[in-house]
């Protein structure tokens, strides 16, 4: 293993828009029509999300991504863990990575609880043996003992993000992602949780929180990095990397422009 | 091709996936496995008293012989629906972790394919009860089985990749499959379309090539034609082509769309 847990270069993402106005092809009939018609489609507008991310998080590590709404955090941490491909750009990832993202971590609503704890553990690249003998720690951290054998889509939220954090940390990964999953559960769901963190950054493995809350990097993170408009706009030190983002958004705030405005196109002059 | 060859890396996952569907779906009983055939045996009591008794037909042991051939147009058919929709409803699978897309499509197929194989036991006994003889030509069925596993695999990896795009494909295409039952020869005999169009029919039709074959494997007790199963393993071939070439274009933005 490399001492890097994952290397990107030059990420670009952009995402093709899909209109629903008129001359917007989302269905089979709208694009046979318009082509009977001898319509031409309008030129695929793309949503250019990350533009040119450089970012390298060494084994160990335990990284903070901060930004604001819109700034291509979750399309990074995507990246990160294979669910999307970058337009551009490299992507190298050492390790088995587990990722939770959207408070979910890829469960089938119809299956079981104990169903997606095999899908999830195969998907992760873990033999079903293997998960046999994972199955009741996992089972037992969630404290859903009760409800496992019942389909995960009749689980409450908190329910969800139980099972998903305890398959995701009991797996045993070499780096998970995390997507604002630390604020969920209740107070002693949440000690537990950061428990499982700390024994997992003291086994040395890699740790990636995306967050909006200053408290959670300041307390886990050894790196911070802040995403702005789809590029990285400071990293280094938590402490520093909080100070200039705190600092730019509270500027913005004042001059009246947190809300930025639709992207220019990359390359485009930037205010 | 590196789509299948990722497929058979994540033969666990599709082992997994398949058995779980099975077994949800009959319920660990032989009455929740029975409970699966009862539209299947619904339906072709339908046609066995429209077809067998009302408007009579010439054929003798006419719901054997149909039998023969709806059983693999059932897998087929519900293949096509199922497996189109395979991508654009499991968007919590495909959003939150890397998931190889094209397992969800082939689970469909392959657990479709096991309530076939299950349903020949049914088939046979049947052509026991209506005194027909099955003859050695019927060891040739794995061979038609294949044939028409192609041609599903391909048309359906085209669709649901398609529909993840479009999302009436799927309203579209079962109507089409309506059309498409009564254009191929089940519900009656090849001869009864006139002479004229009746190879063009056929040959143009993979899905009538598997019907008419194993018509001929379990019902007439003759060689099936050869030469048509070639050509229709031709043609599942290019459009596997096709269809791969569509997915793997298309794959990438299945996570952004679904």
């Amino acid at each position: 293993m490399s001492e890097n847990a994952i290397e990107l270069a030059g990420i670009e993402k952009s995402f093709r828009r899909t209109n629903l106005a008129p001359g917007g092809h989302t269905t089979f009939k709208s694009q046979l029509v318009d082509w009977a018609r001898g319509r031409k489609p309008p030129p695929a507008r793309r949503l250019h999300v990350l533009r040119g991310v450089d970012l390298t998080v060494p084994r160990g590590a335990t990284l903070g991504v901060v930004g604001q709404n819109g700034s291509g955090k979750s399309t990074l941490l995507k990246i990160m863990a294979g669910i999307y491909r970058p337009t551009a750009g490299r992507v190298r990832i050492d390790g088995r990575l587990a990722a939770l993202i959207e408070l979910g971590a890829g469960f089938h609503p119809e299956f079981s609880g104990r169903e997606n704890i095999y899908l999830n553990g195969i998907i992760l690249g873990r033999s079903r043996r293997e998960i046999d003998a994972l199955i009741d720690p996992i089972i037992d951290f969630s404290e859903l003992r009760e409800f496992i054998d019942e389909p995960v889509r009749t689980y409450s939220s908190g329910m969800y993000m139980r099972l998903a954090f305890a398959v995701a940390t009991t797996i045993d990964p070499d780096i998970l992602v995390v997507d604002e999953i630390l604020a969920v559960g209740d107070e002693h769901f949440q000690r537990k949780s950061a428990t499982r963190i700390e024994d997992f950054k003291r086994r040395g493995k890699t740790l990636i929180i995306v967050t909006h809350a200053a408290a959670t990097v300041e307390r886990w993170c050894d790196l911070a990095v802040w995403l702005d408009q789809g590029l990285v706009a400071a990293r280094g030190a938590p402490a520093q990397v909080l100070a200039a983002y705190r600092s730019a958004i509270a500027e913005r705030e004042r001059s009246g422009s947190v809300a930025a405005g639709p992207l220019p196109p990359p390359g485009a002059a930037r205010a | 091709m590196s789509n299948l060859r990722e497929l058979f890396q994540y033969r666990a996952l599709l082992w997994a996936l398949t058995t779980r569907e099975l077994r949800g779906r009959y319920r660990g009983s032989l009455l929740g496995f029975l409970w699966t055939f009862a539209n299947p045996l619904l339906l072709m009591s339908v046609y066995a008293i429209v077809f067998g008794v009302f408007m009579a037909q010439q054929l003798p042991h006419y719901t054997y012989f149909m039998f023969v051939g709806l059983l693999p147009w059932l897998w087929f058919s519900s293949a096509v629906v199922g497996g189109t929709t395979s991508l654009s409803t499991k968007r919590d699978l495909l959003t939150r972790v890397k998931f190889p897309p094209q397992v969800l499509p082939a689970v469909v197929i392959l657990s479709e394919l096991c309530n076939y194989l299950l349903a020949l036991p049914l088939m046979i006994g049947l052509a026991l009860l209506s005194g027909v003889v099955l003859r050695p030509v019927a060891l040739l069925f794995p061979m038609v089985l294949a044939l028409q596993a192609l041609f599903t695999v391909a048309l359906v990896l085209a669709t649901s990749s398609l529909n993840v795009f479009y999302r009436d494909l799927q309203h579209l295409l079962t109507n089409l499959l309506t059309l498409w039952f009564f254009l191929a020869p089940i519900i009656y005999p090849a001869s009864a379309i006139p002479a004229r169009f009746r190879e063009a029919a056929i040959l143009a039709d993979p899905m009538a090539v598997v019907v008419t074959s194993y018509q001929a494997i379990f019902y007439y007790g003759t060689l099936p034609d050869f030469r048509a199963l070639a050509l229709a393993a031709g043609m599942s071939i290019v459009l596997l082509f096709m269809a791969l070439s569509i997915f793997e274009s298309r794959r990438d933005e299945f996570a952004e769309l679904v």
